[in-house]
């Protein structure tokens, strides 16, 4: 594929759109993934893509594809506070999130199984059809991601400070509750935002695997949010080019976002593999330069003798 | 310890270069989206088809003049349809789109609309009169379709499957392929011409067969309501579907399927049919509680969609005449052979 076929592929229309839902999706996911990675919150993250669900099925059911939006904030913010909550109570906080997904999850397959037609409808709102996201879901991707991007930017010292000493953020005075709740309604929002398009469930991989990647990759936590973006970008230009030329030229129907998915799996394995590989050298070298240090002790020790 | 970030990253791209190389494709084979018409566009009329059927009717009429695409694979559902990339940059450069109609492409505002298309719509169900049910109820959805869908989405769209209505359905494909393509008129119209009288005798050959069976005895209860207007045009009756809507992968409630299995032993209906394009899981249960025989496999019926290249339904007159044997030897008789024209 030359340059001008992937410049070609992605002068039409539903390329055109696909790849700025994409990509903003990736960059916002990733650069909130962050966070979520150094607060050791993918659990959470999981139970509020599975809370905003039964959200999308009501919107839909009483408003078709117009009522997505409005059901899906309604559940985001409803399953950021409950999720909040049920995570501040610490002991067992596992327990209640995973209580908290399973009954919004099963809710919604109850309200969407009472539809006629429904497992196609299961299917779009689970995986999404990020070919034919229409101009006005891109703008509501857009301007959701947006509003997610911001409270995330704005409070994003006090969330790094609370990330790496939580008992020093409250103590200076930072109110955890709230930076909490933002960092919740945040996280919903962008699963509110990528489920029209990737879906509900696939979403959650662009909030947490890119800032899985950028902790392999670097240590200094400058970098962790360009790493993350740049590679969870990259991955998504990269996976809906492959699921195009799947297509076109094979004749392979490849969904594009499972695509986007797997791309940034391989991407993280393949970091994940140069990560070991790398530590194993230098523990090795650590190992021997140590060996060689007390066998020296041990010559001087016994020459002093 | 540390590791340093750039050898992980060197690393890193190593390995990601060696999977990907595998996964690369060699630019002389990757035609650019726009090179699919480019080319042929001078001669050729690019169409794209929704169903396997108006699919099957737009080949018969277009011939060489036209480049088809299909949209609809052969035994997918026609109710559902994710487009691919291909699909959509097919549909971005072509110059008509034809549809079956009557409200059963639910998919295709989007697709339409994601697709950039500019050409000309030709809705084969033009001038079709709709009846029976069309099971969707989702209001919502419909008012949203916009209202050039909202007066033909009344009724049941399995339009194609009487034959008198494939006649209308081609004539309507003739016509707007004359439009969009004038030079081409006379050829268009004689190739509508000869394969709508293939489909006039399709219809004797069924109506001479379904008539050797009393009308009491002409009952067929199938997976999905698809066959309402074959069942319409040869006064046969139409005793339930084991599907309650045109979804695939519905599930009938227990109250339900007790409610069939009652109907079907009270009625004595020999056998129930299951389709291709859908799993014949629950139809085999039913059988089993009916203790009457299960169509399915092979013999299952083309309802939605026509069969793999090389099956016993590629084309609209082959399924429909399988379909129809299915249903005369279903009442006991073995069909008469078909007529050799419609053989081909």
């Amino acid at each position: 594929m030359t340059l001008a076929d992937i410049a070609a592929a992605f002068s039409l229309p539903f390329m055109a759109r696909s790849l700025t839902a994409i990509v903003v999706l990736s960059l916002v996911g990733a650069i909130i993934g962050v966070i979520i990675n150094l607060r050791d919150l993918e659990f959470i993250s999981d139970g509020l893509a599975h809370s905003v669900f039964p959200g999308l099925v009501i919107g839909y059911v009483m408003a078709g594809t117009d009522g997505l939006l409005i059901g899906a904030l309604i559940a985001a913010v409803i399953a950021a506070v409950l999720l909040t909550f049920v995570a501040r109570r610490g002991v067992g906080s596992d327990a209640g999130i995973a209580v908290v997904l399973a009954s919004m999850f099963s809710l919604g397959v109850v309200l969407v199984s009472r539809e006629d037609g429904y497992v196609s409808q299961l299917e779009q709102l689970l995986f999404g059809r990020l070919l034919t996201v229409t101009d006005s879901q891109l703008w509501q991707i857009v301007v959701v991601s947006l509003v997610a991007l911001a409270l995330v930017l704005l409070t994003w010292r006090g969330q790094v400070f609370h990330a790496f000493d939580a008992a020093g953020f409250r103590a200076a005075g930072f109110r955890a509750l709230a930076y909490d709740l933002v960092l919740n309604i945040a996280i919903a929002l962008v699963v509110v935002a990528g489920s029209q398009a990737i879906g509900n469930l696939l979403v959650l991989a662009l909030l947490i695997v890119p800032a899985a990647v950028a902790r392999l990759v670097t240590r200094r936590l400058g970098w962790l949010a360009p790493i993350a973006a740049l590679v969870s970008a990259a991955s998504g230009v990269v996976g809906l080019l492959v699921s195009y030329q799947a297509s076109v030229v094979h004749g392979l129907s490849a969904s594009p976002s499972a695509t986007v998915v797997l791309v940034l799996i391989v991407v993280y394995l393949a970091v994940l593999g140069g990560y070991s590989v790398v530590r194993w050298c230098s523990l090795r070298r650590a190992v021997t330069a140590r060996s060689e240090e007390s066998a020296a002790h041990r010559h001087t020790e016994a020459a002093r003798s | 310890m540390r590791t340093s970030p750039l050898a992980v990253a060197v690393a890193s791209i190593a390995a990601a270069g060696l999977f990907l190389s595998g996964c690369s494709t060699s630019p002389e084979e990757s035609a650019s989206p726009g090179a699919s018409t480019g080319t042929t566009a001078a001669a050729q009329l690019s169409v794209v088809a929704s169903t396997t059927q108006v699919s099957d009717f737009a080949r018969n009429v277009g011939g060489d003049q036209i480049k088809l695409t299909q949209l609809i694979q052969p035994n997918a559902s026609a109710h559902h349809f994710e487009a691919t990339a291909a699909d959509l940059t097919a549909l971005s450069t072509a110059d008509v789109l034809v549809i079956s109609g009557a409200g059963l492409e639910e998919w295709l505002d989007s697709t339409v609309t994601a697709s950039g298309f500019q050409g000309t719509v030709v809705d084969s169900s033009t001038g079709i009169a709709l009846s029976g049910e069309h099971s969707d109820e989702e209001e919502g959805e419909h008012a949203e379709d916009g209202a050039d869908h909202a007066a033909e989405a009344e009724g049941n769209p399995h339009i194609w499957t009487d034959p008198q209505n494939a006649q209308k359905m081609v004539t309507n494909i003739v016509d707007g392929f004359a439009t969009a393509d004038p030079a081409h008129k006379d050829s268009y119209e004689a190739n509508g011409k000869s394969y709508n009288a293939k489909l006039a005798a399709l219809d004797t050959w069924i109506a001479s067969n379904v008539d050797r069976v009393p009308a009491s005895e002409r009952l067929v209860v199938s997976n999905h309501d698809a066959f309402h207007y074959y069942l319409q045009r040869y006064g046969i009756t139409f005793v339930g579907s084991i599907m309650p809507s045109f979804e695939d992968n519905a599930e009938p409630s227990a109250a339900e399927l007790q409610a069939l299995v009652t109907k079907i032993k009270e009625l004595k209906v020999a056998a129930i049919f299951s389709e291709t394009s859908i799993s014949d899981k629950t139809a085999q249960q039913i059988g089993q509680s009916a203790g009457v025989k299960v169509y399915s496999g092979d013999d299952a019926l083309f309802g939605d969609s026509l069969g793999v290249a090389g099956s016993d339904g590629d084309t609209y007159l082959k399924a429909t005449i399988h379909n129809t044997k299915a249903f005369v030897e279903s009442w006991g008789l073995t069909a008469d052979a078909v007529p050799a024209d419609l053989e081909s």
